[in-house]
């Protein structure tokens, strides 16, 4: 089993990303009587929207409100992997991290205490990048820095100039990361999840 | 009377507030007419956010029935409607829960603008309402843990 955390800021796609990210992996490892992926929804706030839709799309999805899973939430994440894993064994747990979580905690705490893979997909809002770059630099480049691959979301709403420069720009946060445009609401094709797990 | 449940948090800077209520309207006129007056309650919300400069981390909202489900969202621009499909727990009549995450304003204020969104909704729905307040401090004595609203913010409430 591994486990995969979804992060990046507020509004930049990260259930789109997560519904055809858990679409392809059903696809590509789904085997008669197992489950292929499960699902961790981390919403900030005590009313849970994401997690509606996930549902509606037959995926199984557990709630986390306890609190962010990169602090407060931390030991109710804990328990909800062993939980998922025990009843379902999955091939891949997708935790949807809250929109302001720094991924890297959440990453540490997992492999330490429950000792699976975990990789990091981050996501960065191509329309909002330089306003939200401006307010809360430290914040989205935390979001980013640990990523293994960082899918630059809502390409679409902007020119392909600016969607270099903002690719340039999260090299320098993280070269060592795998880059991607996307528009997760529409189409992602294949071979860029095929990539990135 | 509809019971319009108010929750508060914060998360390092961020701010959030969230609403929630069930009413007995009758799918899918009565839906129709309800989501016109959210996303425009939505709306409203993000020309203040862009006149007080007010940075929206995100708005969002889902409206549930036992036929179907639709959820709205916004981050500062356009509200966008997306629809879902039949949910296994959806409950008679309608369940309705907004979010909102904020920047650069106060708790207060944030909390004021979920709230009238909320009644805003109501009022024209000529529903009648109460809000009811949840405090999640583990300091508070109120066994109810109901609280007027000017008390609310004084319990320190955080995420």
């Amino acid at each position: 089993m591994k486990v995969i955390v979804l992060a990046g800021f507020l509004g930049s796609g990260k259930t789109s990303v997560l519904l055809k990210l858990a679409k392809y992996i059903v696809k590509r490892d789904g085997e008669e009587g197992r489950t292929s992926v499960a699902i961790i929804e981390n919403e900030i706030g005590e009313v849970g929207v994401d997690d509606k839709i996930l549902r509606s799309q037959g995926l199984a999805v557990r709630e986390l409100f306890a609190g962010c899973a990169c602090c407060t939430g931390g030991a109710d994440l804990l328990s909800d992997i062993n939980t998922i894993k025990k009843e379902m064994d999955p091939k891949w747990i997708i935790v949807e991290s809250t929109g302001v979580a720094y991924p890297l905690l959440i990453k540490e705490n997992v492999q330490s205490y429950i000792g699976v893979d975990v990789i990091i997909i981050g996501l960065a809002d191509a329309q909002r990048w330089r306003r939200l770059k401006n307010a809360m630099a430290h914040l989205i480049e935390s979001q980013l820095e640990h990523a293994d691959s960082v899918l630059l979301n809502k390409v679409d709403l902007v020119d392909e100039d600016t969607a270099e420069i903002i690719l340039s720009e999260i090299e320098q946060i993280n070269p060592a990361a795998k880059l991607y445009k996307t528009i997760a609401n529409k189409t992602v094709d294949d071979s860029v999840w095929e990539s990135v797990v | 009377m509809i019971q319009v449940n108010m929750h508060t948090g914060t998360h390092d800077e961020a701010l959030i507030v969230s609403a929630q209520f069930l009413c007995a309207l009758t799918p899918p006129a009565q839906t129709a007419v309800l989501l016109e007056l959210m996303t425009a309650e939505m709306e409203k919300i993000n020309v203040w956010a862009n006149e007080s400069d007010v940075l929206i981390g995100h708005l969002k909202a889902y409206v549930k029935w036992p036929e179907d489900s639709v959820m709205l969202t916004t981050t500062g621009t356009d509200v966008q409607v997306k629809g879902a499909s039949v949910l296994p727990d959806a409950p008679a009549g309608l369940d309705v829960g907004i979010t909102g995450i904020m920047y650069g304003t106060s708790l207060m204020e944030l909390e004021e603008k979920i709230r009238n969104l909320a009644g805003n909704i109501l009022d024209n729905l000529h529903l009648k309402y109460e809000y009811s307040y949840e405090c999640r401090n583990p300091h508070c004595t109120d066994p109810n843990h109901h609280h007027e609203h000017h008390e609310h913010h004084e319990h320190g409430h955080s995420h």
